[in-house]
């Protein structure tokens, strides 16, 4: 019996790093803060030299792949869902934005300056889409100007009132005066409290339109 | 002999299952599954068939799905007849991993025309892995060190509109872990006995909380859906 | 940052515009709330210096392309760190922004204060009255445009699942308040902090090509000088007595297969003499599993835990004890007059090995012989069941 504890102290170490995985060594809330991908025996030992053994040049004895996981920096519950649904997948969110918002650009004429609004619940993430999306679009080729189309109290007020459908396109009438020539604001939002993905509409001189 | 004799009869029935979300099934979740989300919405549900899991499987992961949105209001359609399943015929939550625990589906209004939303489920085997070495050494220390094997699924959820437009597709991947022997059966027992309930790994936890993440999961996606499709309604339909 | 007024009326507008209602947020106990605070400030410590890492790519990729012709005035309008990590990361990035800034003047970027810029003006006008800061508000920005030409820094950090993401914009004061340059750079949460040495920044790819190269430079052999202290312990009981320490110098290659370093094999050869005690031989093989981490780090101190097996000779005057039967007063007198004794014995060992960097390690073992399993001359540091560790082992290592 002592030789098999023995043994078995001894393969612990070696057996005990087969990855990230749930058991005594991570628990649930661990594992939740991981995101992890499959990779490919070709694509890990290229995106991880060192940590992965090449393959032999006749073939291994068997099947092999990496998982790769890293670690979320911010842990499960620190933002609330609603936020964290819009900020750990932020880059991505924005480069689609931009992309439908360059897409949506009719092809005659001068390609538009782009203004930017994000209308979340909090308004501190609001900030960061508009940013993230901004920059997307700069990295699109498309100029973007920091400027920031206004409605008074009284015109929110009257907007609030209305059903989506309807609120943005009088918001855009009334937004429309304060662009310039050339000019379209990129309008990012949410429709419902309990969703988490982002519409988008674009306004110009020439109206509201929904980019979907 | 006895003292081999032990491990390798607690180790005998022992097959320890875990399971780690991989990507997507642990994003945040803002819709509370058990809130009429969907009320008066029509789904068509249709469930593909993968291997290893035959016909019974879909069938049963379409039932519990189809539970899982009659519970939040909607009337499910059978993909092949889009005539309304019967309320409260969801199985009863057992020992199934996909149990849906605390939930009982509301009675659903009768359907009039044809469904809001079609949602498909599919799957499959992303990878699967034997590891020989850990067989070996389970048998060299009589069962005391695991053996493991694991398996990658992914579950794609395809949401259209009446019209066919796609809303939604997702890939949603996860990972089960199974151990092997008296050392993965010490494992769990740690597991159940050290930790919260709330943040186990193995065994029964392991189900619910591959249960939580799927149906959470589902849930947020369905309602995005939902959501983008009541806009697009509302703005075909214009003002007023 | 928004106009405050426009933000209230637009959240209004937001608020109104959602359908489903809000539900009440579940109360939070004041011991969670507790809890919740020191889970932040924790992020924001890891946080902190991945944080600086970035900067310093923006101030070095200005170094390498300045985003102006000429040095620039740039007020620097805005720092904001990943939401729900607090103001007190927001400065010390501000800080270590300015500190970069200030260290590379080859950047062209010339800090200014500009009070009008990011003071909270109030204005009153038809439209109501209007509260924000001069960076948003166009009459400002009409004043400041008959100046000298100045642009704003806005900088954004945000954690984007495993990756902290900084967004840097540089916006001219202008009424029409374009963006002249903007950059997004990404790092994910692995990547060593190589980049703080503020006289030789390094772009991320530069660093991690210098770690690569690290890793690769090491090759598959490695000599290692080691030298040994073998302990025996003293029976506990009896009139036993034990051998006296070894002290082991020991040289030989250590082996890896991959230039991860994460399994390691070595054969060393040993000598050890003590004038007028004793002289030994020996030859030993080890297998190595690295603990912390599945790389070899060449930065920070990695944890190895070992194997191994060693044959040993040793003879002279003071190896009698190296046997079963307790030695007596007699053995000892006689053996002045017999040839000295000479044993020739195997052990097992396992331990733990500290390596500090390419070049250094530290270990201990503990080491079982099962010749002298029953030996009444051998105590046991350490036993599970009949197993019995006799002997204890420190070493010191450098490789070459």
């Amino acid at each position: 019996m002592e030789w098999v504890l023995l043994a078995g102290l001894l393969l612990a170490p070696v057996l005990a790093r087969l990855g990230p995985a749930p058991g005594l060594g991570m628990d649930r809330d661990e594992l939740r803060a991981l995101q992890c991908e499959r990779l490919a025996l070709e694509a890990a030992v290229r995106e991880e030299p060192g940590r992965v053994r090449p393959g032999r040049e006749r073939g291994d004895y068997m099947d092999r792949s990496a998982l790769r996981c890293r670690q979320d920096l911010v842990p499960p519950g620190l933002r609330p869902p609603r936020d964290e649904a819009v900020l750990s997948t932020l880059g991505a969110q924005a480069q689609a934005l931009g992309a439908r918002a360059v897409a949506s650009t009719p092809r005659a004429g001068p390609p538009p300056t782009w203004l930017v609004q994000a209308h979340l619940p909090d308004p501190a993430v609001a900030e960061k889409l508009r940013v993230a999306t901004q920059l997307a679009l700069v990295a699109q080729g498309q100029a973007v100007s920091d400027r920031r189309p206004l409605l008074s109290p009284h015109q929110v007020e009257a907007l609030a009132a209305l059903p989506p459908a309807q609120a943005w396109p009088e918001a855009c009438r009334a937004w429309a005066p304060q662009l310039g020539p050339g000019e379209a604001l990129l309008v990012v939002l949410v429709l419902d409290r309990d969703e988490t993905a982002l519409h988008a509409g674009r306004c110009a001189a020439e109206g509201w339109s929904w980019l979907s | 002999m006895l003292a081999l004799a032990l491990p390798l009869a607690l180790g005998a029935p022992a097959c320890v299952r875990a399971y780690q979300p991989i990507s997507g099934l642990q994003a945040p979740v803002v819709v509370n599954p058990a809130h009429p989300n969907l009320d008066g919405v029509q789904v068509a549900l249709s469930c593909q068939a993968w291997p290893p899991l035959g016909p019974q499987d879909a069938t049963r992961l379409c039932e519990r799905v189809g539970a899982l949105l009659e519970v939040q209001g909607a009337t499910i359609l059978e993909e092949s007849s889009d005539s309304p399943r019967q309320a409260g015929t969801a199985p009863s939550a057992g020992a199934d991993p996909l149990a849906l625990p605390g939930l009982s589906p509301a009675p659903a209004p009768p359907a009039t025309s044809g469904p809001d939303l079609r949602l498909s489920l599919s799957a499959r085997v992303v990878h699967r892995a034997r590891y020989p070495l850990s067989w070996l050494a389970c048998a060299a220390t009589a069962t005391l060190v695991p053996a493991w094997s694991e398996a990658t699924f992914a579950q794609r959820v395809e949401i259209r509109d009446a019209r066919g437009a796609l809303l939604v597709d997702r890939e949603l991947q996860g990972r089960t872990v199974r151990r092997f022997g008296a050392g993965a059966v010490l494992g769990a027992l740690v597991d159940r006995v050290a930790r919260d309930p709330s943040r186990q790994v193995t065994g029964p936890a392991a189900d619910r909380a591959l249960s939580a993440d799927l149906y959470g999961q589902l849930s947020q996606v369905i309602y995005n859906a939902h959501v983008q499709d009541r806009a697009r309604r509302a703005i075909s339909r214009g003002p007023g | 940052m928004a106009l405050l007024s426009r933000t209230v009326t637009l959240l209004a507008l937001v608020a109104g515009l959602c359908a489903a209602p809000a539900r009440a947020a579940t109360p939070v106990q004041a011991a969670q709330e507790q809890e919740l605070l020191r889970v932040r400030a924790e992020v924001a410590d890891q946080v902190q210096l991945l944080a600086y890492d970035l900067v310093d790519e923006l101030v070095l990729g200005w170094s390498q392309a300045p985003p102006f012709a000429a040095p620039t005035a740039v007020v620097l309008a805005q720092v904001t760190v990943p939401a729900g990590l607090g103001t007190g990361l927001q400065a010390l990035v501000e800080n270590h922004l300015v500190a970069a800034l200030a260290e590379h003047p080859a950047a062209g970027l010339q800090l200014v204060h500009c009070p009008a810029c990011t003071a909270v003006v109030v204005r009153s006008g038809p439209e109501g009255t209007v509260l924000g800061r001069g960076v948003d508000d166009p009459a400002v920005l009409a004043e400041l445009a008959g100046q000298a030409q100045r642009h704003a820094l806005f900088v954004d950090i945000e954690a984007e699942g495993a990756s902290l993401v900084l967004r840097a914009r540089l916006t001219r004061l202008e009424p029409d308040l374009p963006i002249t340059w903007a950059r997004t750079i990404s790092s994910a949460a692995g990547v060593p902090a190589l980049l703080r040495d503020p006289t030789a920044l390094k772009t991320a790819a530069q660093a991690r090509q210098e770690y690569l190269d690290a890793l690769r430079g090491r090759g598959p052999v490695d000599v290692p000088v080691r030298l040994t202290l073998r302990s025996y312990k003293r029976p506990s009981a009896g009139s036993g007595t034990a051998p006296p320490p070894f002290l082991w110098l020991q040289t030989g290659v250590e082996l890896s297969p991959t230039p991860a370093r994460a399994w390691t094999g070595s054969l060393v050869l040993g000598y050890s003499y003590m004038p007028q005690a004793y002289q030994g031989i020996l030859a030993q093989t080890r297998v190595h599993r690295l603990l912390t981490g599945r790389v070899r780090s060449t930065t920070r101190p990695d944890l190895y835990a070992f194997v191994g097996a060693a044959a040993i000779q040793v003879w002279g005057d003071a190896v009698s004890s190296f046997q079963d039967e307790a030695l007596s007063t007699a053995d000892i007198l006689g053996a002045a007059d017999e040839l000295p004794p000479r044993r020739l014995f195997g052990g097992l060992h396992l331990g733990l090995d500290l390596r500090l960097g390419p070049h250094l390690g530290a270990a201990g073992f503990l080491e079982l012989m099962p010749e002298y399993t029953d030996s009444e001359n051998l105590g046991s540091y350490f036993r599970i069941g009949d197993v019995r560790f006799q002997a204890f082992g420190t070493e010191v290592t450098a490789c070459f």
